[in-house]
């Protein structure tokens, strides 16, 4: 059942019934990755031409597995980065493969 | 005796011996338990310790001799507790040289008698009993022949044998008797050194062991080897090459995630850097020296990154051990980095060199999770410190060892119960527990009955979630399902048909099993809304498929 601003309604059948899960998309990962970045695929947050930052309502089965993303770190680290927030400043960052065996074996 | 006879069962004996301390701070009391496990038990079972597929067999002693009061010098020391070592050893193993010559009978569990041969096979310790079981000099290699300054070659030397060591220490004996005048064991001692055999021991506890090569037989370590040696020396080096305060910044600012920990004071602060620990700096290196350290230094960890990983694969094939040896070749190529930036002289390490053997003992012996030290290093919490802590810590072994007895007997009965056919009202209740235990790892994904924030207002969750286009992507998904979907630039014009969703805070996924492994416990995703007390607050990095029947992977965070 779906709580409308016109009163309750019956969702059609062939609606998803399962939990959603809202996420935002980086960029894709490259085709391949590159040596110097210890074969890490390189990606970044994007923004599409309306300025938003692409997302998706996706089931949330579609969510294969965790992964970890390390900041791509220039000479200096800028002094506003801090654990709980680089992954709202930072705009590039790496895959970190190694962040498990599981994640070792399933992205490279 | 050069093979088991026709029809009989071999039972590969795993031995491991490894020193550990009893008390942490005072009375420096210390255990020396002697471990055997089988080689014919699968090894899901063998690393359970309440499968007590590993036994204790002995303590071997750790009473101190005094050597001064005795006038004992350093290396006559040494010499007497490496020989109390091997006596004692060849006293508890002694009775499988004619078990392995003749064979014992056994009833297996079908109920048919087997002629089983237990053959010493595998022996898992750290580096420096490695040395001392295979009575090879303290630096060299217990599997090759190779000089200490040239382990860092590329390739292996000339296999270690048991004949070829007794044949060392004989032949020392033999020359050493014959002289006179000349302090006996000085004599032996140079003589075997000379060959890089150590030359403390006159008779090897294995010698005389059928099918038995102890060279051979010791087996690769994760835990020393890799994760506390040859890993450890490669952080240090890294901490040279990138200087450690800066190594550590880079560390503190990495985002939290879910099964790895978080250095929030860097590393090199930490005093004792356990196993666990290594680990975990393992999965964060390389994220942190990408873009600090040239593209050499890059392929040379990522090499040995890549062999530590690969080494740890649960399951191996010809081509898996070929990644495994290219790694080691990626890292000896670019491994001259660390002597460019001069952190590094040569590659003369003992635990480096050992590399080199993996393979061969991989294809020997099965993967490295047979017989990792782990495995024994968990064991000493049951066989060791429990049973101290149960004694009155006076004259403690016999009494561990009657607690021990104990334990195992209630253990063994215990199995002898579950053997039974069980009572009909209990037969009901486990099978309804076990349908229920299969049906969640069916499952990947669970989520909790009860949502963290039921009927939130959509415009809190743009802002509490940092999701400022959260409505526009509900219209998208909703429009998307209609049977005529709307132009998407229409799409801001219209409102939802509702003002309030639900909210999960959290959710668990079980990853799907590679290699038949047991499934690992569940991973957890994580977004929490902003508070005051985080006020960023924390929203998970994954994997996601991009459509329903995507094949290859996008990457969103939520």
């Amino acid at each position: 059942m779906l709580d409308t601003s016109l009163g309750p309604r019956q969702c059609p059948d062939a609606w998803h019934s399962g939990p959603m899960a809202f996420v935002e998309w980086y960029s894709p990962t490259p085709p391949s990755a590159q040596e110097n970045h210890g074969l890490m695929y390189r990606i970044k947050k994007m923004k599409t031409s309306q300025g938003r930052i692409p997302g998706a309502i996706i089931p949330l089965g579609n969510i294969r597995q965790i992964c970890m993303l390390s900041p791509a770190f220039d000479h200096e680290i800028p002094k506003t980065w801090r654990s709980d927030n680089v992954l709202d400043l930072a705009s590039t960052f790496y895959v970190n493969n190694w962040s498990s065996k599981y994640a070792y074996q399933t992205i490279w | 005796m050069n093979q088991v006879k026709p029809g009989g069962t071999v039972a590969p004996i795993h031995i491991s011996t490894d020193k550990t301390k009893l008390t942490q701070f005072v009375g420096g009391k210390a255990a020396y338990p002697v471990y055997m496990t089988v080689g014919n038990i699968p090894k899901a079972i063998r690393r359970k310790p309440s499968q007590h597929a590993c036994v204790l067999i002995a303590y071997l002693s750790v009473d101190k001799i005094n050597s001064s009061a005795m006038g004992m010098s350093d290396q006559e020391h040494r010499i007497k507790v490496q020989r109390v070592f091997h006596e004692a050893m060849r006293v508890v193993l002694e009775p499988l040289i004619e078990a392995g010559k003749r064979g014992v009978e056994m009833i297996s569990s079908d109920g048919s008698i087997q002629e089983v041969f237990p053959l010493l096979s595998c022996y898992a310790a750290d580096y420096s009993e490695q040395c001392l079981v295979a009575c090879t000099k303290y630096g060299t290699c217990v599997k090759c022949r190779v000089k200490a300054t040239e382990l860092g070659n590329h390739l292996p030397a000339e296999a270690r044998n048991a004949p070829w060591t007794t044949s060392i220490i004989n032949k020392a004996r033999h020359d050493s008797e014959a002289l006179e005048g000349v302090p006996r064991n000085c004599q032996f001692y140079t003589d075997c050194m000379s060959h890089d055999v150590a030359g403390t021991v006159f008779r090897p506890f294995w010698d005389g062991f059928p099918l038995c090569d102890i060279h051979q037989a010791i087996t690769p370590d994760i835990l020393h080897q890799l994760y506390q040696g040859v890993f450890k020396h490669l952080v240090s080096w890294c901490q040279k090459a990138l200087g450690a305060r800066r190594l550590d910044a880079r560390i503190r600012t990495l985002p939290p995630t879910y099964g790895v920990r978080h250095f929030k004071n860097g590393i090199s602060a930490l005093s004792q850097v356990l196993g666990g620990e290594r680990k975990n700096m393992a999965k964060i290196l390389l994220g942190c020296l990408v873009g600090a350290v040239p593209k050499g230094g890059i392929l040379a960890v990522a090499g040995l990154l890549d062999f530590i990983y690969i080494a740890q694969y649960s399951a191996h094939n010809s081509t898996t051990l070929g990644y495994l040896e290219d790694s080691l070749k990626r890292f000896n190529q670019h491994r001259e980095y660390f002597i460019k930036i001069g952190v590094r002289k040569d590659f003369n390490i003992p635990k480096f060199h050992s590399l080199l053997h993996y393979v061969n003992s991989i294809k020997l012996f099965g993967t490295t999770d047979n017989y990792n030290t782990e495995l024994f290093e968990r064991l000493h919490i049951d066989y060791a410190k429990e049973g101290w802590r149960a004694s009155n810590q006076q004259d403690e072994f016999p009494q561990m060892i009657q607690w021990l007895s104990r334990r195992e007997k209630i253990a063994a009965f215990r199995a002898y119960l579950k053997s039974l056919p069980p009572i009909t009202q209990t037969t009901m209740a486990d099978t309804t527990m076990s349908t229920e235990a299969t049906s969640t790892h069916s499952t990947s994904i669970s989520i909790a009955k009860h949502l963290a924030f039921p009927k939130s207002p959509i415009a809190l969750v743009k802002a509490k979630h940092n999701a400022l286009d959260f409505d526009h992507y509900l219209k998208v998904y909703i429009n998307g399902l209609q049977t005529t979907p709307l132009p998407l630039r229409q799409l801001d014009n219209h409102t939802l048909p509702f003002s309030q969703v639900h909210v999960f805070n959290q959710f668990h996924l079980h990853p799907t099993v590679i290699h038949n492994d047991e499934p690992d416990s569940p991973d957890v995703v994580r977004a929490l809304r902003k508070t005051e007390t985080h006020p960023y607050g924390r929203f998970d990095t994954v994997v996601a498929l991009v459509g329903d029947d995507a094949e290859s992977t996008g990457l969103a965070g939520q």
